[in-house]
């Protein structure tokens, strides 16, 4: 059973570490493509553009053959009222009825003009009702809905959403009617074979549209880039738990190979052929395999799939051919070269050796290991002769493997430090043995060490991520920002200031999901930067958090040459270093620009950059400021007041506040996710824990029955028993702690390999907490070998000797 | 006196929904100084006697008395404390712990026993002829060294009685002699009780009484002439 369930969590664990790329894959394209069921693409304005509405004609006249339907709608969020409740915001869906039907794929009746569809998440929160009036504020006016339907939450209509005729809408807010073509996003249902690269691709091109955006509703760049921003994060901690698993089943097998000896003594004694004998042993092998393979790859399907769960994707994850014949091979691979290995080693033997029982066997010391990657290490950190990944990989590979053989020294150093002692004791005698010398318990050992920095490890990167994310908010002073201004901002600025009383006003440029290309070779290197931001870096300080390299704020002032700022991560991930150039496109509106490294940004969030475009002469007069950054004090009308006066305008009120709380609900459920991921680990170590525990009590068990027969008490072997798991547990948490503070630091470093980067802070404190949580958990699951050890029959053990 | 005392004792063993009994109705009492020596065919029921009699195993039913003590009134830590002073044990397969030295072992014994005087160890090497062995392992040493270790190790708490179940059982034939004669020593110079099982009747001749168990049932109970 211990066996078999090593084997299991061992395909588990493979899976889980070898899938995360494609199971986050997945999850993530579910989690953008399924609430748009059958809408493959979208045609929406351009944030940084001042064009805001598009016509659908041209779609209809020239690409109809491309698609199943193109609804074309007019949504924006707006403030609505209902009986006392004075008003909340919702987002409101605007268009034709059989474009909400093929939306959201339902059937729905006829939809008259003063009536609206609700979501059921926005009647059940604000407790509206069928018939029920809510007020929509449409161009500063309260305009009375009537609910005709409460429509389930479905698709895109979800959460607080109402739905109303946008033709009538379009009549109120511009007082024009039979705009059924105009819209501001138009959701297509493509046909196949047509594909929404394609279409992209042609619309881009036709004069009508090329000043909008055509993309897939799940694109596969956005996909690829959020699976490897989230991968990366767990790189270090998927190397360290696939050791880890090697580790395991390699602590099982002299376990096995204990019986198995004698097994191949006795055939080889009585004339048999060692082929015989590994012919049995393969087949023992494959038969527990033929149960742990399939049990280990259900459980990691079972975990990538609740994960999705819990993101809400109704869809099936699956694990993928290839993950699952890569980690089936590496799996074979692994226990087949073992049983191969320590075959030969055996057949060396006569027949007779084999027989005797080696259950105790001298384990040498291993010191000349721990001396050279001790040395290693030190010289690695002292000279960091490669780059910067290269250099974390080693220092974890040379930190890792001198705190393993530093488990084994300490064990020996103490077994044989206890067994000098004048004074003798049991544990001193027996226990210290044990340490000194019974491979079992060395094995033990280690599996227990390499357990506590998993679980460690895992809590640790858990605790980072949800850290990180409060980071972002911490960083962000203003509370609004009111973009897309185009007009003067200062005007806007000085409307505001006469009717709030508001902390702070700053007009600034801000533009979102820019282009930027950052190679400085032939290799193109696009990535988005999700706000660049410019505004006068002397009142940066009253709505930024940030902190800056030296220099970078100066820079930020000059007038003349084009600077640039980016993260610090965005920097080491694409290699740049100050005075580096980089092209910006800013928009379709907008020429390419090309700006100069600054310096960098101290923060961990890579969607942020700076510039100082605001300060330059050449753009003094291009009007370039389209936003005005808000620091509210306490005035709660603010809000409603801006959305009120500035909808019409299609101003876009951007609060701050509640876009990080979206932000943050989205970056909990996938923290929530890769909590999963990260406890199921965790669990999977602690079932190795105590399996190992097992396999411990199956070495040692015969020893304690014979201490048993001559006579110590239940009291003296509970003793003796917790004086061997406390030591074991100190020598492992020891070791561990300083393993973890080698691979901590070296975490963001290494997310390089996968172009990513993130500075994971270590500190002392927190790493010991975590270490002394993962020891107690090690102690809490030799509770079950204790219980064992207690309750052994001497008499069965003596028997089967 | 009467070390132990049974009365139409029985034991059973279950093997799934199987019973089998392997001790039938048996009435015997140990007396001390007595060297028994319980005989039988394969199967007989030998060691489980051996394992009952030591309160090493419970009897399902009759009654049982050590040291005049019913087994019923013992607790764990009672039947510890008996396999620590009173009763030493002597096992064909020697028990050793094979990763201590010779003196070791006999130290582990030592320790449980809370002994203070370790010359106590340096005696018995002595007396089982083991003394220049004494920092060698188990694996070092031959199985008939190895059992002389292990009776000196049965010895260390100084024992009223020893149970020795088939000590020559994995030796050659000089080396069982060899052992027997130990025992012989022990019985006679020391007074102990020793109750031992052996499959073979060549060494009741160093017995004084001498039990025969056929089929879990006592059919001969008779004193031996030394």
């Amino acid at each position: 059973m211990v066996v078999f369930l090593t084997l299991t969590l061992s395909m588990t664990l493979t899976i889980l570490i070898l899938g995360m790329n494609n199971g986050f894959s997945q999850i993530f394209y579910h989690q953008l493509q399924d609430p748009y069921l059958n809408v493959d693409m979208t045609l929406t304005y351009d944030s940084n553009s001042e064009s805001r509405i598009l016509n659908k004609r041209g779609l209809t006249e020239r690409y109809s053959a491309y698609y199943r339907f193109a609804a074309c709608f007019f949504n924006y969020y707006s403030l609505i009222g209902s009986g006392d409740d004075p008003g909340y915001y919702a987002q409101v869906f605007s268009g034709a009825v059989i474009d909400l039907e093929n939306l959201i794929d339902t059937d729905l009746g006829v939809l008259n003009d003063g009536e609206m569809f609700v979501t059921r998440s926005m009647a059940d929160k604000h407790g509206l009702s069928e018939n029920d009036t809510v007020r929509l504020y449409v161009s500063g006016s309260e305009v009375p809905y009537r609910i005709k339907a409460i429509l389930p939450d479905r698709g895109l209509f979800a959460g607080e959403a109402v739905f109303v005729n946008k033709v009538e809408l379009l009549q109120r807010l511009f007082s024009l009617s039979g705009l059924s073509n105009l819209g501001n996003i138009v959701y297509i249902d493509l046909i196949d074979p047509a594909q929404a690269d394609t279409v992209s691709g042609l619309l881009s091109e036709d004069p009508d549209y090329s000043g909008f955006v055509a993309a897939p509703t799940a694109d596969p760049l956005v996909i690829k880039m959020i699976t490897k921003n989230t991968s990366a994060l767990f790189i270090g901690v998927g190397g360290i738990t696939l050791i880890a698993v090697l580790v395991v089943l390699n602590s099982v097998f002299p376990l096995l190979f204990q019986d198995f000896r004698q097994q191949i003594g006795i055939i080889k004694t009585l004339g048999g052929d060692h082929r015989f004998s590994l012919s049995i042993w393969l087949t023992q092998f494959l038969l527990m395999s033929m149960g742990a393979v399939p049990l280990g790859i259900y459980l990691a399907w079972a975990v990538f799939n609740q994960g999705a769960a819990i993101l809400g994707i109704q869809s099936v994850i699956r694990l993928g051919g290839a993950v699952v014949l890569v980690s089936l091979a590496a799996y074979l691979l692994f226990v087949g070269g073992e049983v191969l290995i320590r075959f030969r080693r055996l057949i060396r033997q006569s027949g007779v050796a084999l027989t005797y029982d080696h259950r105790h066997e001298w384990v040498r010391g291993g010191f000349i290991v721990l001396g050279v990657s001790g040395i290693l290490f030190v010289v690695q950190k002292l000279t960091e002769a490669f780059s910067e990944p290269v250099n974390a990989l080693l220092s974890m590979i040379f930190g890792i493997v001198f705190c393993f053989t530093l488990c084994d020294f300490l064990a020996s150093m103490i077994g044989a430090g206890l067994s000098r002692k004048k004074q003798k004791s049991l544990f001193g005698l027996f226990g210290a043995q044990n340490l000194r010398s019974n491979k079992i318990v060395r094995s033990s050992l280690r599996v227990a060490m390499i357990s506590i920095v998993v679980i460690a490890l895992n809590l640790t990167v858990r605790s980072f991520i949800e850290a990180d994310s409060m980071t972002l908010k911490n960083n962000v002073l203003a509370d609004y920002f009111l973009t897309n201004i185009v007009d003067d901002p200062v005007a806007v600025q000085t409307q505001i200031s006469a009717e709030y009383d508001v902390e702070a006003m700053q007009d600034a440029i801000i533009y979102r999901y820019i282009s930027m290309d950052l190679s400085q070779d032939e290799t193109p290197r696009r990535r988005r930067a999700v706000f660049f931001i410019s505004l006068p870096p002397e009142n940066m300080d009253a709505f930024f958090d940030y902190e800056f390299d030296s220099g970078v704020l100066e820079k930020l002032a000059d007038t003349q040459t084009p600077y640039i700022t980016v993260s610090e991560g965005v920097g080491k991930i694409y290699g740049l270093k100050v005075g580096d150039e980089v092209v910006v496109e800013l928009g379709r509106d907008n020429p390419q620009m090309t700006f100069i490294i600054a310096g960098f940004i101290h923060t961990n969030y890579h969607g942020i950059v700076f510039s100082n475009l605001y300060r330059l002469e050449a753009f003094a007069n291009a009007g370039m400021a389209n936003t005005v950054i808000i620091k509210n004090g306490d005035d709660e009308t603010l809000k409603p007041g801006l959305m009120a006066k500035y909808n019409a305008r299609l101003y876009y009120l951007v609060d701050f506040q509640e876009l990080f709380a979206e932000g943050m609900d989205e970056i909990f459920l996938v923290m929530d996710f890769m909590s999963l991921l990260a406890y199921s680990i965790v669990i999977g170590f602690v079932i190795v824990i105590i399996n190992n525990s097992l396999l411990l009590f199956y070495s040692l068990k015969n020893d304690y029955a014979k201490l048993k027969i001559l006579g110590l008490s239940p009291t003296g072997l509970a003793g003796q028993l917790g004086r061997e798991v406390l030591s074991i547990t100190i020598i492992a948490a020891f070791c561990s702690f300083l393993a973890l503070c080698v691979l901590i630091p070296h975490l963001g470093p290494l997310m390089l390999f996968a172009t990513f980067y993130k500075t994971i802070p270590w500190d002392a404190l927190s790493t010991g907490w975590r270490t002394l949580a993962a020891a107690g958990v090690l102690i809490f699951s030799y509770a079950f070998y204790l219980h064992r050890v207690l309750r052994l029959d001497p008499i069965t053990e003596i028997k089967t000797y | 006196m009467d070390l132990i005392e049974c009365k139409k004792m029985n034991k059973n063993y279950q093997n799934g929904k199987i019973e089998a009994q392997i001790l039938k109705e048996i009435d015997l009492t140990i007396h001390t100084s007595e060297f028994v020596g319980i005989t039988g065919p394969s199967g007989s029921g030998k060691t489980t006697l051996l394992y009952v009699l030591s309160g090493l195993e419970k009897p399902s039913g009759g009654t049982l008395s050590l040291f005049g003590k019913p087994i019923g009134d013992y607790s764990e830590t009672d039947l510890s404390e008996l396999r620590k002073r009173r009763i030493g044990f002597v096992f064909q397969f020697y028990n050793l712990v094979p990763n201590l030295t010779v003196r070791e072992n006999m130290m582990l014994a030592w320790i449980i026993g809370k002994n203070q005087d370790e010359t106590i160890i340096d005696e018995l090497l002595q007396l089982v002829g083991m003394k220049e062995f004494q920092n060698h392992y188990p694996n070092q040493i031959s199985g008939g060294m190895q059992q002389r270790i292990a009776v000196a190790r049965s010895l260390i708490n100084d024992p009223e009685i020893l149970f020795a179940d088939e000590p020559t059982g994995n030796l050659d034939t000089k080396n069982g002699k060899d052992i027997m004669e130990l025992l012989r020593k022990l019985h006679r110079e020391n007074g102990k009780t020793i109750v031992l099982v052996t499959h073979s009747d060549d060494y009741l001749q160093y017995c004084s009484r001498n039990i025969k168990l056929v089929d879990g049932m006592i059919v001969k109970d008779e004193i031996l002439s030394l």
